[in-house]
């Protein structure tokens, strides 16, 4: 690869890399990377406490993947994350402080993209200086600020997305190993190898490489498959040890998919990247002929493919205009390949280029330099320190249930808004959230607790509808999920603490107040009160979301099956598929005493009485096992249920099948790979094609696709969340008629866990009163409070059920509905309009 | 071809920065003097994009200070409230400066401050100050001056005792400047200012407040100026007009380069 290059051109390169990462010391300074503090900022401070545990608890047993009780009532942990660069810091780990290690391989990635990407030009067989331009070219897109969500730049990386940065490094890297591998005939385990720590970094920088390789099956599929088949096969061989096990965990995950608001057209056209983007454009005309244009073209054109029907196909689409991004920077770098012939001195452009792309870069960056410095100086170097380690050290002592920490921005301060996550590292206690929400069963669950017990609370996942604070609820959430101390921090939630008594104020740690919930018995495993129920059905979610949300049936538990056999039948007294026709049927009073000792990876439970049911709170997985019961039953909300056999029981993580399965494929693959120089027949090398007309048409037919595929999306089949956005644009502009078509498509393709179900519900309702039809409103309205007694959108419901009261002259009934707001609402800004509108009715009718 | 790197430099001219999330606290003060007490209402809204935490106000009149209620946090458009009472006891009437902190923090709970000021009569009307200052404004990143003319409108001379009022972020170094200034001249004065923890790309208010007796009255003229802190800009910690000379060297010789024959 290397003989193109005179070696005066590659001393040339190795200087200009050395500037790169120089400059990117810069920002990234050394003494913050090597100081032995605990990082923070974003997301990334939360991913560490899983850092520690893989080094600490995972493989001193041999094991990658296993259960990690900290948070989310326990989670199967690197089930549906990616291990590698937590591998990496856990190696390096082992040789360096963790500390140091973790903030080394976060940034990994962020240096590792301008040698990629030099790299895969010179695999892509640009002559110098495309190849260093290539590398320089990065820098644009790693200081991109205009987005710190969409992946690849260095403000996505400082917000926690590490992981998938080292993806996108290494799958540049491998657009250029495989174009030349695969017009050339070698470097196919190579190749295979890269595939493999593409996908063990991301899953979309995988996809991105699956993209790829659907250039070459266009572009000539007979004499391209064999070699991606070997390619993509041995890859997946080679991953298989991982990715089976995760895509037999998929059913026991959280949804996260929806599509991305970009709100202005220079959030995907960022100033910073316009010139490089416009030289794309020259390049695409001048170099219109070289096949490689053809290659890029239709990476980008796969991109945009890709982000229309990305939230269809189940993947967030916005991470893959990073990939378009990036690419339409990095093609610019070719458009000068055409014109080195012509020019002298050549040795210059690389310094010239750099100094121009640096200056440029810098004077474009504002706050990336102050992030990196919050991140990097760690939790310990923070003015609150004092604060969040006095609380970690009460928390420590304070008891064996879990804990909660009110959601608030406040908490900022002590470095994260999710600093909260981390009290499985530092305080060595299991609390509710945490960084792998989507790998967990039981977040919705979670941040519906979150959104009773918080005055701001974040409610993340958009599939679900949330409650409005309403602490006596999220009491008996508490005891649900063996919660035991709460960490209160908003004025709000403060002032009205003492309105409940079975809250205790323990400690006041700065700012922050620690209660302790007298009424909840520091227990994971209970037994029942009630007989459990049997119920059938397909969807457990959204059966178990409307089971968590009413109050009525807190105590009968729902045991989930799609069908009932013969054994089920003699266990469950009630088999039903109605919530509805739930029956609350209480066990006579015993005196039972249950001991249990929950470890990392294992339960032991001690029972004085033999076939009464015990709730277990923790999360529900396939892979755990017992001894001394039958089975394992999947219990409302996520949790887990047996039926003793004996007076101790045993529960167990194991790997399961798909993961016995995987790792012998893993072996397999590795087995084909070290056999692969007798098996692998080298092809011989071909001359380089011009891009014919055949590309063109290929391109053609994408572009119709791309066109399609938006038509369809937008006009025929919208989704729940865009039909809800255009339903309230509708609303807002007081079309009423229009909208309410709208929200009821949304309610009848919805479940009802939905969270775009429950706001279309209410504006439903809402678009009457609007229209001053207000025995409409009512109606609808109270049918929304009868469905969604305790959601986000309830007291605004009342309050537009009290002013369609008004409306109909029943004052007195709106006088009720308004003390109503205030009393069980009161925090929100509907009570304040409440107060408002009871001064106004009884200034007007004293009678009242 | 060669065009096209011509349009590449127009390219790189013409773009421009990102915004970041900001706090802007506008602040307004009133006051009034009844019998002996000066009550002061200070009001202060936050016209940025992200909470302001911890907004205090801190109101000083000649030595004494009161530190006004801390409110947590301020949201976006909410509005800030502080009142305060001082009782006076000035020997002459006239008009006397007040000044006003407004103190707060950002999310990661950074502290900044920012500075109002004006006069209020003191048993007396209110008066026109005899003398106008004009203070330029200036940027630096650790240490810069700031000018500031003095003009004597009146008939005769005053003897001025001025000094400068900045945020805490900034220090400044000079002790007040007693000075005369003659009838209907102007004198200048250097105030030099530290950068003691504004960060890059702020900006500040700063006012040098002068003060003089004439006629048994009591005179304050408050000069308002603006201070801007912005980094000086390095790579690889040389400076970028080092660098830019150095670029624009190459460029010249890869140019000059072009026009050489092949021997």
């Amino acid at each position: 690869m290397l003989k193109i290059f005179p070696r005066k051109n590659l001393i040339i390169d190795l200087v200009i890399l050395v500037f790169i990462a120089i400059f990117l010391l810069g920002y990234f300074q050394p003494k913050l990377l090597l100081m032995q503090t605990t990082i923070n900022g974003g997301d990334t401070g939360s991913h560490y406490p899983c850092a520690d545990y893989l080094k600490e608890v995972l493989l001193p047993q041999a094991k990658i993947m296993g259960w990690m009780q900290g948070n989310y009532a326990g989670f199967p942990l690197f089930y549906h994350y990616f291990p590698l660069p937590f591998l990496l810091v856990a190696g390096l780990g082992y040789l360096i402080s963790l500390e140091v290690s973790f903030k080394l391989i976060t940034v990994l990635g962020v240096f590792m993209l301008p040698f990629c990407v030099y790299f895969a030009f010179r695999f892509l067989k640009y002559e110098f200086p495309i190849p260093i331009f290539g590398a320089v070219f990065t820098l644009s897109f790693l200081f991109n600020q205009g987005n710190s969500m969409w992946g690849g730049n260095i403000p996505s990386t400082l917000a926690g997305e590490f992981c998938y940065s080292l993806g996108f490094a290494l799958v540049f890297l491998f657009m250029g190993t495989l174009y030349r591998g695969i017009t050339e005939g070698k470097y196919l385990v190579l190749n295979a190898l890269l595939i493999f720590l593409i996908g063990f970094s991301h899953a979309y920088t995988l996809i991105f490489s699956l993209l790829l390789g659907s250039f070459f099956v266009f572009d000539n599929f007979k004499k391209n498959f064999k070699y991606l088949f070997g390619v993509y096969g041995l890859g997946f061989l080679f991953l298989c040890f991982w990715l089976l096990p995760v895509l037999g965990n998929l059913p026991y995950t959280t949804s996260f998919v929806f599509r991305w608001t970009i709100r202005s057209i220079l959030e995907v056209f960022p100033a910073v990247l316009i010139p490089f983007m416009a030289l794309s454009l020259f390049a695409f005309f001048v170099n219109r002929k070289d096949k490689r244009t053809v290659y890029f073209i239709y990476a980008v054109i796969a991109c945009i493919f890709v982000y229309l029907i990305g939230p269809r196909i189940g993947v967030l689409d916005i991470r893959f205009v990073a990939f378009f991004q990036m690419l339409l920077v990095l093609f610019g770098a070719t458009l000068f390949e055409g014109l080195m012939k012509e020019l002298k001195f050549t040795f210059l452009l690389p310094f010239i280029l750099f100094f121009v792309v640096a200056i440029w870069v810098d004077v474009n960056t504002t706050y990336i330099r102050g992030w990196i410095n919050w991140n990097y100086s760690g939790y310990e170097m923070k003015e609150t320190w004092n604060v969040f380690h006095g609380i970690n050290q009460y928390l420590k002592h304070s008891g064996e249930g879990r804990v909660e920490w009110e959601h608030t921005p406040l908490d900022e301060s002590l470095g994260s808004i999710r600093t909260s996550e981390t009290l499985p590292y530092f305080a060595r206690r299991q609390t509710l959230e945490g960084i792998h929400m989507l790998g967990a069963i039981s977040a919705p669950f979670v941040f519906y607790i979150e959104s009773e017990t918080s005055y701001q609370s974040c409610n993340p996942i958009p599939d679900y509808f949330y409650s409005t604070l309403d602490l006596g609820r999220g009491i008996d959430h508490f005891k649900l999920f063996n919660v035991s101390d709460f960490v209160v921090r908003s004025p709000q939630v403060k002032g009205i603490m003492k309105n409940y008594p079975e809250f205790k104020l323990e400690k006041s740690v700065g700012e922050y107040q620690i209660y302790r919930l007298l009424t909840n018995k520091d227990e994971y495993v209970t037994p029942l009160a009630n007989q459990p129920v049997l119920f059938l059905t397909d969807d457990w979610r959204d059966v178990s979301y409307e089971w968590f949300a009413k109050e009525q049936l807190k105590d009968t538990f729902l045991v989930f099956a799609r069908q009932a056999d013969q054994e089920d039948r003699g266990i469950f007294k009630q088999i039903v598929s109605d919530l509805d026709d739930v029956k609350t049927v209480p066990y006579p009073k015993k005196n039972l005493k249950v001991k249990s000792l929950i470890r990392d990876e294992s339960i032991e439970i001690e029972t004085s009485e033999i076939g009464h049911p015990l709730l277990i709170k923790v999360s529900y997985h396939p892979n755990w096992r017992v001894e001394g019961a039958d089975k394992i039953y999947f219990v409302s909300p996520c949790f887990m249920l047996v039926f003793p056999e004996k007076h101790r029981i045993r529960l167990s993580f194991e790997p399961g099948l798909p993961s016995m399965v995987g790792r012998l494929l893993t072996l397999l693959g590795v087995f084909l790979a070290i056999l692969s120089p007798f098996w692998l027949k080298q092809r011989p090398t071909l001359p380089e094609s011009e891009a014919g007309a055949k590309k063109w048409i290929i391109l053609f037919i994408l572009v119709v696709v791309v066109g399609f595929s938006f038509f369809a999306i937008n006009f025929i089949v919208p989704d729940a969340n865009s039909l809800l956005k255009k339903g309230r644009l509708d609303f807002e502009r007081g079309n009423y008629a229009l909208a309410r078509e709208k929200f009821a498509d949304v309610i009848r393709m919805s479940k009802k866990s939905s969270g775009p179900r429950c706001e279309a519900r209410v504006f439903y309702a809402t678009g009457f009163v609007r229209e001053n039809r207000f025995a409409e409103g009512k109606g609808e309205l109270r049918k929304f409070i009868e469905e969604y007694p305790n959601s986000f959108w309830t007291p605004q419901a009342y309050f537009d059920l009290a002013y369609c009261e008004v409306g109909l002259g029943n004052l007195k009934s709106a006088v009720r509905i308004y003390q109503k707001i205030v009393h069980a609402f009161p925090l929100t800004t509907w009570a304040k309009y409440s107060k408002d509108r009871l001064k106004d009715l009884k200034n007007k009718h004293e009678t009242l | 071809m060669k065009k096209l790197f011509l349009l590449l430099l127009i390219l790189f001219l013409g773009a421009y920065s990102a915004a970041a999330s900001y706090i802007s606290l506008q602040t307004s003060v009133t006051s009034r003097v009844v019998k002996n007490t000066l009550k002061v209402s200070v009001s202060a809204i936050n016209k940025g994009d992200e909470p302001a935490h911890n907004v205090q106000a801190e109101i000083r009149v000649k030595e004494k200070t009161i530190p006004a209620k801390k409110l947590a946090q301020l949201g976006v458009n909410q509005v800030y409230r502080a009142q305060a009472s001082f009782n006076l006891s000035h020997k002459k009437p006239g008009e006397y400066p007040l000044i006003v902190t407004m103190h707060y923090a950002d999310a990661n709970l950074y502290p900044f401050s920012a500075l109002t000021s004006q006069t209020f009569s003191y048993k007396t009307d209110a008066l026109v100050s005899e003398i106008f200052g004009s203070m330029q404004s200036t940027t630096f990143w650790k240490k810069g001056k700031v000018k500031l003319t003095l003009k004597n409108m009146s008939r005769s001379e005053v003897k001025a005792s001025t000094y400068l009022v900045v945020p805490r972020e900034l220090t400044v170094a000079e002790k007040p400047f007693e000075l005369s200034i003659p009838s209907k001249s102007a004198r200048d004065l250097n105030f030099e200012i530290e950068n003691f923890s504004a960060l890059h790309g702020s900006s500040y208010q700063v006012f040098a407040i002068s003060e003089y007796e004439k006629n048994g009255v009591y005179q304050t003229s408050i000069s308002p100026g603006t201070v801007k802190i912005i980094k000086t800009r390095e790579i690889f910690g040389i400076n970028y007009t080092v660098i830019i000379v150095v670029l624009l060297l190459m460029v010249l010789i890869f140019v000059a380069a072009q026009f050489l024959k092949k021997k």
